[in-house]
């Protein structure tokens, strides 16, 4: 019983952790419309930038410096590239960030090179938890409280303050709102960026429980995209629930059919687009 | 005899002559070009076959098939473990192979034909990375993660010309096949599907019913293009059925341009030179591949036979969404 608890906690911090990720793609694709493919490729980037920050800096500084760091090169790569798609037919959106992927995670490999990199997680956020049976990692408890924490900071952002109207406002409809004297190219710029620093902070929590290896980008995209499909488009708290229950599924899986993780999280993403095609909580940022 | 020589001649039946140059070069280039090249031009002929069954889909169905790696895969590995695993003859394996593929397409149709623009593709990823991590799984059946290797292939094929010689055969059957299949009725529906889904429901044509043939048609060429690739390399791998392989098969589609029929098959072509030339010059050739892709996609997103067409300022009804590329959003 205290396994299947362990592992579920397992599961809802791997979650929150995709939930990050996804959040960053859905923001991206809900506002500006955008298949971003390369979301992976960023929190690659980001993964192998947190290794390179911990050894010169540590660990705390790693959570401020990496997703700006992050969102910066989103931004140029927005400016540059992505800008002049937003029009264009889907397919044209999913090569050019195929470009990039093969961009980013070629360039990864030319500075950081192919052995798999790992970063160390820090001595206070090491060590499990007892209570009773139970045994908790304490980083577990970590991602989850972070997590919830960007959530929270998100949602009020988005519902509380003027710019979050603003981001709401070119969701619903692009023209009125730049009719309203709303630049809303930079606000688009904005959210890409938003979106980019988002998978930043996703892989700044990952890093220590994750190894950065080359390929993580294509493994990470499927993720992100189910849960994004599942949850539905455009829609933060539906990308919640389904990186949640993609995360406990895929811990629990381990219990159920060792090696067969992955399959089930392509089963449910079928099933869903079966049975509804928009995802949970599909609409346009609810 | 001067008329033959004119100008307006020439003109007229330029398409002709070229054609049948190129025709004789194919024929005749394992005689010329070291050994080397009738490898590259075999990988192009079978990678322009992909292209062309997948551009059956997304330049003439109008929709965004990104999973035709598994059915790649599934003709790849039906046919080699025909072969290796039941002791089939190898030409009777490959001749069966595709039909596999097109029942797996049958599988997967079922639910992906009704799917629309973005969700259609994100389904047929889904597909594909399912197969393929059943693929990794199976390893008894499929050899998991190694893959087979060194399957038997058709006894008379022994030595690269041979192989060049049938992958040629067969591709041009498969083209044939193609050209019928697309100048059919069916073709001219698909076409009307492609450019407003909604009014062809409404004028009584099943749209879901022509996207599940069409998908199942172009799941068995893609079927025929895997089954070749194992005849020709031996080996099959679990990563024939990988999402990135689906990308480079609507890459050259793109590159070529979706609404030429041979299109894919130029798309090949210079894909596979390049990606030849790069990793002959640099380890790091997958960034100047993706500068590629992006500089293609920004400024030339009708594709070599869009950008041909345009030369000839020939915006017939052959070409009817050039004014598409890049410009107007398409609604689901």
């Amino acid at each position: 019983m205290e396994v299947v608890i362990t592992l579920f906690l397992d599961g809802l911090s791997r979650g929150m952790i995709y939930f990050l990720l996804a959040a960053g793609l859905t923001l991206i694709f809900g506002v500006l419309n955008v298949i971003n493919f390369s979301h992976g490729a960023f929190y690659m980037l980001g993964v192998y930038s947190t290794f390179l920050a911990v050894k010169y800096m540590n660990m705390g500084l790693a959570f401020i410096v990496v997703p700006i760091f992050l969102a910066l090169i989103g931004g140029v790569a927005e400016f540059v590239l992505f800008r002049r798609i937003y029009k264009s037919e889907h397919v044209m959106q999913i090569l050019l960030s195929l470009g990039v992927i093969y961009i980013i995670s070629d360039s990864i490999r030319l500075i950081w090179g192919v052995a798999p990199k790992s970063v160390t997680m820090p001595s206070f956020l090491q060590g499990l938890f007892r209570s009773g049976n139970l045994l908790i990692p304490r980083y577990n408890l970590f991602i989850i409280i972070v997590t919830l924490s960007i959530v929270i900071i998100m949602f009020l952002i988005l519902y509380k303050t003027k710019t979050g109207s603003i981001i709401r406002a070119c969701t619903i409809n692009q023209e009125l709102t730049s009719c309203a004297g709303i630049n809303v190219p930079s606000v688009f710029l904005l959210v890409f960026m938003a979106g980019v620093g988002l998978a930043g902070l996703a892989a700044v929590i990952a890093a220590p429980v994750v190894t950065g290896m080359l390929g993580m980008d294509a493994q990470m995209i499927i993720i992100a995209f189910s849960v994004v499909i599942i949850g539905g488009v455009g829609s933060i708290a539906g990308a919640l629930i389904a990186a949640l229950i993609i995360g406990v599924v895929e811990s629990l899986g381990i219990l159920v059919l060792p090696g067969f993780a992955e399959t089930f999280m392509y089963i449910i993403v079928v099933v869903v687009l079966f049975l509804k095609p928009d995802g949970i909580l599909g609409k346009p940022m609810t | 005899m001067s008329k033959i020589f004119s100008y307006s001649f020439t003109r007229s039946y330029f398409k002709y002559v070229f054609s049948a140059l190129i025709l004789i070069i194919l024929i005749l280039q394992p005689f010329f070009l070291p050994p080397f090249w009738t490898c590259l031009a075999t990988e192009i002929l079978i990678m322009g076959l992909a292209g062309m069954s997948v551009n059956l889909l997304l330049g003439y169905g109008g929709s965004l098939p990104f999973g035709h790696a598994a059915f790649y895969a599934t003709g790849a590995y039906a046919t080699a473990i025909l072969i290796q695993k039941a002791g089939f003859h190898p030409f009777f394996a490959f001749l069966c192979a595709p039909f596999f593929a097109a029942i797996i397409g049958g599988v997967f149709g079922l639910v992906i034909a009704r799917l629309y623009r973005f969700y259609y593709a994100m389904i047929s990823l889904a597909f594909s990375m399912l197969l393929w991590t059943i693929i990794r799984k199976w390893s008894s059946m499929t050899g998991g993660d190694d893959g087979l290797t060194g399957v038997d292939t058709i006894p008379i094929l022994t030595g690269i010309n041979n192989s060049y010689y049938f992958a040629l055969i067969v591709v041009f059957i498969s083209i044939a096949l193609l050209w019928i299949i697309i100048n059919s009725p069916f073709g001219w529906t698909m076409r009307a599907i492609r450019e407003n889904p909604v009014r062809c429901t409404f004028t009584s044509i099943s749209v879901v019913r022509h996207r599940y043939v069409a998908f199942v048609i172009s799941a068995f060429f893609t079927g025929v293009a895997g089954a070749l690739f194992v005849i020709y390399s031996h080996s099959t791998f679990p990563d024939y059925a990988y999402w990135v392989k689906s990308g480079d098969f609507v890459a050259i589609v793109i590159l070529g341009g979706m609404f030429a029929l041979l299109g894919p098959m130029i798309g090949a072509c210079i894909w596979i030179l390049l990606h030849t030339i790069l990793t002959a010059s640099t380890v790091y050739w997958l960034i100047f591949m993706g500068i590629f892709i992006c500089a293609v996609v920004l400024l030339m997103p009708e594709g070599v036979a869009g950008l041909y067409a345009k030369i000839r300022n020939q915006y017939t009804l052959k070409y009817p969404f050039l004014e598409l590329s890049g410009l107007a959003k398409k609604e689901p």
